[in-house]
C-alpha cells in the first residue's frame, strides 16, 4: 500500500479524506457511506414535506426501508423475490399488530383467540423484537430451500412463499379474523420513527453489503461457479442474506401495521410485490442506495398521479377516472428504465464510492 | 371410484389448459431466455375475442378461431413492439420488461373494455354430460383434454416434420449457431411467438369457457400456474412442461376434491408446498438436465 501513498500524493483535506477512506475497513467506508446517505435522506425527506404531509412522507420511509431490505437478499444474490417479502410484511404487522393490540379489542375482534394473548398488551419495542425474532426463524425454514435452489426455481419457491404465508393468514382465523379487516392496532409510527428505521435500515444494508459476506454473496452473483472455486459457500451466504433480507421487510411491516392500523392479508399480496418490484429496478439493486431513489421516485409519481387518477379536466372537457393510470405509468416508466439503464438509476456503485473515486481519479488516471 | 374418475377428468381438462401455457411459456424460453409474464394477457385477448364477437352471430366454433389467431397475432406484436428493443439483454430484464407489458395491457383492458367481468355463454350443447358405463363426464371437460392433447401432438409434428420446426429446435440449443447457419433469427423468433399466441389462445378459449366470464385480470392465475408447470418440468424442456401442466392440474383438482371442507382454506398453501418440494428434490425440474 505505500506505493499507493507515493502514486496518489494527496494535495486537498478532500483527497486526503478521501484517499485514508479508500484504504480504511470495509466497515468504516459502509458507515461513512451510510452517513453521507442519511444525510441525503433527511435532506430529501425535508424537500418532500414541503410538497407534501407528514403522512406522505411516512409512508415514503417505510417504502425505503421495504425496498432496502428486499435489496439486500435481490441486488446481493440476484435472485428475484417474487413474493416472499410481501409475506414477510404482512406477517410482521399481524404479529406486532396481536401483541400491541388492546386488550379490550382483542376481547371483541378475536374472540377465539387463547386467552393469554388476548390479555398480552407488549409496548411497542417488545413487539417489534418478539415479531423480528418469529419471522427470523420463518425465513431460516424458508431460506433452507430457498438458498439451495437454482435461480429461476428460487425465484418460483420464494412466489410459493408468498402464497403460503398468505393463505396461512387467511386459514388463522382465530387469530387474524381471516380475510376480513385485522383492526385495533395502536399508532406508533410517527415520521420520526419512520426516519429512524429508514436510517437503521441503510446503516444495516450498508454494513452487510460491505461485509465479506455481501462481498462473496455479490461475487457468487456475478459467477456462481468461479466464487464458489474461490471457497464461498453460495448456499450458506445467500441463506445469510435471505434471513437479513426478511427481517428487514418485517420490520418495514411492523412499521405499516402501526401506521395504518387496520389492514387484511389482500394489502400484503401481489400488488404489493410489484410495487417493490418496480421500485428496486428503477433505483438499481446493487447498491443500497438504488432501492432509497426508487421509493423516492415511485412514492412521488403516485402522490403526484392521485389526481389525473380520480378524474380531472382539460379545456373544460371532463374526463373520468383512468383507472390504473399509476400502474401504466409505472409499468411505463420501468419499461424505459428497463431500456436505458438496465442496471437502476444508482448503478452498481453508491454515491459515496463514486465520490471518493472520481476525487482520487482526476489527475492520475 | 366414480368419483375418482370424474374428478381424474377434471384434472387433466385443468392439467391440459396449464399444459398448453407452459408449453406456450417454454418454447419462448427455449430461444430467448426468458419467461414471459405477458403470456396470461394472450389468453385475457382471446376470451375478450369471444366476449366482443358475442354480438355477431358468427357461429360458434368459427368464433373460437378467430379468438386464437387474434392470440397469436397479438403475440408476434407484442414481440415486435415489447421484446425486440430488448434482444440479447439479460434474462431477469426481459422477465421484468414483460411484467410491464403485463400490467399495462391489463390497465388497457380497464379502461377500454371495464374494469368488471364480461359473461361469455358457450353453446347450451357443450354443458351436456356424456355417460360413459358408469361415469358421466362434462363434454365441455371431455373436450378440453382432447383439444389439448391434439394440439400438443400437431405442435410436435410440426417441430420434427417441417423445416420451419426444425429450425426453432435447432435455435433452442443454440441460437447463435443456428443464426451462422443462414436460419433467420427473426423469423424463427416471430414463429415461436406466433405458436406461443396460439397455445395461448387455444389455453384462453378453455379458460373462458370453463369459466363463462372474461376480466381484466383474467390471465394472472393461469399463467401463475403455467408458469410454476414450465420451471417444475425443467426450464425450457417442452416435454416437462406438458408432463408439469397436467400433474399440476391433477394435484390441484385431487387437492380440491379430497382435502377436508375446513382445511380448504389451505388448499393454494397446499399446491404451492407439493411444488417448492418437487423443486427441492429435482431443483433442474421434472424432466430438465442437470447443468453445471
Amino acid at each position: 500500500m505505500a506505493s499507493l501513498d507515493t502514486q496518489w500524493a494527496p494535495q486537498s483535506k478532500v483527497r486526503e479524506l478521501s484517499q485514508s477512506l479508500i484504504l480504511a475497513p470495509n466497515t468504516v467506508r459502509s458507515l461513512a457511506g451510510s452517513l453521507v446517505l442519511a444525510i441525503a435522506l433527511i435532506g430529501a425527506c425535508a424537500v418532500v414535506r414541503l410538497l407534501f404531509d407528514d403522512l406522505v412522507v411516512t409512508n415514503l420511509l417505510i417504502n425505503v426501508v421495504l425496498v432496502v431490505g428486499v435489496g439486500v437478499f435481490m441486488g446481493n444474490s440476484g435472485i428475484s423475490s417474487f413474493g416472499a417479502h410481501a409475506g414477510f410484511v404482512a406477517l410482521g404487522a399481524y404479529l406486532s399488530g396481536l401483541l400491541t393490540a388492546p386488550a379490550s379489542v382483542k376481547q371483541v375482534s378475536l374472540p377465539n383467540a387463547p386467552m393469554w394473548l388476548q390479555g398480552i398488551e407488549l409496548p411497542f419495542v417488545w413487539a417489534i423484537v418478539i415479531a423480528l425474532g418469529i419471522i427470523a426463524v420463518v425465513a431460516l425454514v424458508s431460506g433452507v430451500v430457498i438458498s439451495r435452489l437454482p435461480t429461476n426455481s428460487a425465484a418460483i419457491a420464494t412466489l410459493g412463499v408468498l402464497i403460503i404465508l398468505h393463505v396461512l393468514l387467511i386459514g388463522s382465523e382465530d387469530f387474524t379474523r381471516g380475510a376480513t379487516t385485522f383492526y385495533g392496532v395502536p399508532r406508533f409510527t410517527t415520521l420520526p420513527v419512520a426516519l429512524m428505521g429508514a436510517i437503521l435500515a441503510i446503516v444495516v444494508a450498508r454494513l452487510y453489503r460491505g461485509s465479506a459476506w455481501g462481498l462473496q454473496l455479490r461475487s457468487a452473483r456475478e459467477d456462481e461457479l468461479a466464487a464458489a472455486a474461490f471457497g464461498a459457500n453460495v448456499y450458506r451466504l445467500r441463506l445469510r442474506a435471505w434471513i437479513l433480507s426478511a427481517v428487514l421487510a418485517a420490520g418495514a411491516g411492523v412499521l405499516i401495521g402501526h401506521f395504518i392500523t387496520a389492514f387484511s392479508p389482500k394489502g400484503f399480496y401481489f400488488a404489493l410485490t410489484f410495487e417493490y418490484l418496480v421500485m428496486l429496478i428503477i433505483g438499481g439493486g446493487s447498491t443500497v442506495a438504488g432501492p432509497v431513489v426508487g421509493a423516492f421516485v415511485v412514492i412521488l409519481l403516485r402522490e403526484l398521479l392521485r389526481g389525473p387518477e380520480s378524474g380531472f379536466e382539460i379545456l373544460g372537457f371532463e374526463f373520468g377516472g383512468l383507472f390504473g393510470l399509476t400502474r401504466l405509468v409505472l409499468g411505463g416508466i420501468m419499461l424505459i428504465s428497463m431500456f436505458y439503464r438496465p442496471q437502476g438509476l444508482m448503478g452498481h456503485r453508491e454515491p459515496d464510492e463514486r465520490l471518493v473515486e472520481g476525487f482520487l481519479s482526476r489527475r492520475h488516471r | 371410484m366414480e368419483l375418482i374418475i370424474q374428478q381424474a377428468v377434471n384434472g387433466l381438462a385443468l392439467g391440459g389448459t396449464y399444459a398448453l401455457i407452459a408449453l406456450g411459456l417454454a418454447i419462448v424460453f427455449s430461444i430467448l431466455g426468458f419467461i414471459n409474464l405477458a403470456h396470461g394477457e394472450l389468453l385475457t385477448i382471446a376470451g375478450y375475442t369471444m366476449f366482443l364477437l358475442l354480438g355477431t352471430g358468427i357461429p360458434f366454433p368459427a368464433r373460437v378461431l378467430v379468438a386464437v389467431l387474434f392470440a397469436g397475432i397479438a403475440a408476434v406484436l407484442m414481440e415486435r413492439i415489447g421484446f425486440r428493443p430488448f434482444r440479447g439483454s439479460a434474462g431477469v430484464t426481459l422477465l421484468l420488461t414483460s411484467y410491464a407489458i403485463s400490467t399495462s395491457l391489463q390497465v388497457v383492458f380497464l379502461n377500454l373494455i371495464d374494469p368488471r367481468g364480461k359473461s361469455v355463454q358457450v353453446p347450451a350443447y357443450l354443458n351436456t354430460l356424456l355417460n360413459l358405463g358408469p361415469v358421466s363426464i362434462g363434454l365441455k371437460q371431455g373436450l378440453s383434454v382432447v383439444a389439448s392433447v391434439g394440439m400438443l401432438v400437431a405442435l410436435s409434428l410440426f417441430l420434427r416434420k417441417t423445416r420451419m420446426g426444425a429450425s426453432i429446435r435447432a435455435a433452442a440449443q443454440d441460437f447463435q449457431i443456428t443464426r451462422l447457419m443462414g436460419i433467420p433469427a427473426n423469423r424463427v423468433v416471430s414463429m415461436v411467438f406466433l405458436i406461443s399466441g396460439i397455445l395461448a389462445g387455444i389455453a384462453g378459449v378453455l379458460w373462458v369457457s370453463q369459466r363463462s366470464t372474461v376480466d381484466p385480470a383474467m390471465g394472472f392465475t393461469p399463467v401463475l400456474k403455467g408458469f410454476v408447470a414450465s420451471i417444475v418440468g425443467g426450464l425450457g424442456s417442452l416435454p416437462g412442461a406438458v408432463v408439469a401442466g397436467f400433474l399440476l392440474g391433477f394435484i390441484e383438482i385431487m387437492v380440491e376434491a379430497f382435502l377436508p371442507a375446513d382445511a380448504q382454506v389451505y388448499r393454494e398453501g397446499v399446491v404451492w408446498f407439493l411444488v417448492i418440494l418437487a423443486l427441492l428434490f429435482r431443483p433442474q425440474g421434472l424432466l430438465g438436465e442437470a447443468k453445471e
